[in-house]
């Protein structure tokens, strides 16, 4: 039976933040090293106690192995080095950063539907499937996205559901309007971002804009809950 | 047997390490059973922490490695890279600096340190 438990060491590399290159390497190293120094004990006749302690002596003891390992930021990953900026303040940037694209894009669509001298089913079609876009399939989306970053890193789950929790509230409060331009009354726009915080209305008057801020943050929670629930990527430690 | 002080060691595994590797490729038992042998037994590490010194030693570009597949599993091999041997130049230099500061300070440089020695220990006695 082996000295160490190298699935947990390896855990708590990655867990740590090394590298999966590295920590599964760790791992790979350290067991072909422990066979060696078991050869060792075979050759000197020591019992499986003897041979145990022998061994723990030898390497080290996990904790101090992680330590080590943990203390070079080279051999860290990204996340593993700056957690906040990856895991928080990255999913926001980049939702921002989408917005604006695609407000920019919404206000080129709608300018392009004023300038037209009739009313383009078109137009209307793009802005309703931007709106949608933005109000309903971006957030869950990117909450993927950082979920699957998190899981495929064995991050520790704090930093992650933090940004999870913000960018859900940040991306489910909007509230787009538009009417695209016809023979009658010239096109507008308008965009919104706020809570109502009233739960009970939203039950109340299902199918309003309460309702639909509401259904937004539970859709982009329970995707991001679905996902740590149910993707649990492969790591090796027998091999590299 | 008793491990070296850990803060005093401190750049040392860095120094052994890319010597060792400049002549052969080695794998990390390899490399322990060449510490220990060089340096006779004199400094004693544990072992498992080599692999987190190479590693950082390989991503700083310091050293290469090469997997060999081995009785039935695979074997990383570490060689000191033409980067890795200038730093070894630069960590002897160092190391030659300080050593022969401190051997200064405990012999050459006090003529009458023997003396003041005794008076220090036996006022402590």
């Amino acid at each position: 039976m082996p000295s160490m438990n190298f699935d947990l060491l390896l855990r708590r590399l990655l867990n740590g933040g090394v590298r999966r290159r590295y920590a599964e390497r760790t791992v790979m190293e350290l067991r072909d090293h422990h066979d060696e120094l078991l050869k060792d004990c075979e050759a000197r006749n020591l019992n499986a106690t003897q041979t145990r302690n022998f061994i723990r002596e030898k390497l080290g003891s996990e904790d101090r192995l992680v330590q080590e390992t943990l203390a070079r930021n080279e051999l860290l990953s990204l996340p593993g080095r700056y957690p906040k900026l990856v895991y928080v303040a990255a999913p926001l940037l980049s939702y921002v950063a989408i917005i604006l694209v695609l407000v920019v894009l919404l206000a080129a669509v709608l300018q392009a539907g004023l300038i037209g001298s009739t009313p383009n089913a078109l137009h209307d079609r793009a802005m309703s499937s931007a709106s949608f876009f933005l109000e309903y399939l971006l957030t869950p989306l990117l909450v993927v996205l950082w979920c699957l970053l998190a899981k495929l890193n064995y991050s520790v789950l704090r930093w992650p559901l933090l940004g999870i929790l913000l960018l859900s509230i940040v991306g489910s409060g909007w509230d787009i309007n538009y009417r695209i331009a016809t023979e009658e009354a010239t096109a507008s726009w308008s965009l919104y971002w706020g809570y109502a915080f009233a739960p009970f209305e939203a039950i109340q008057k299902p199918w309003d804009d309460t309702f639909w801020q509401l259904f937004r943050l539970i859709l982009a929670l329970a995707a991001g809950a679905l996902t740590f629930s149910y993707y649990r990527p492969e790591f090796e430690s027998q091999s590299a | 047997m008793k491990k070296t002080n850990a803060a005093f060691m401190s750049g040392v595994p860095e120094l052994l390490l890319l010597k060792l590797l400049m002549h052969r490729e080695m794998y990390g038992y390899e490399l322990v059973k060449a510490i220990q042998a060089s340096t006779q037994s004199q400094i004693d590490l544990a072992e498992g922490v080599i692999y987190p010194a190479l590693h950082s030693l390989e991503q700083k570009g310091l050293l290469k490695s090469r997997k060999v597949r081995t009785e039935g599993r695979t074997r990383v091999y570490y060689r000191t890279t033409a980067k890795g041997i200038t730093r070894l130049d630069q960590l002897n230099s160092e190391w030659e600096r300080v050593s022969s500061g401190i051997n200064a300070v405990l012999s050459r440089l006090m003529p009458n340190w023997t003396e003041l020695d005794r008076d220090a220990r036996s006022s402590h006695a």
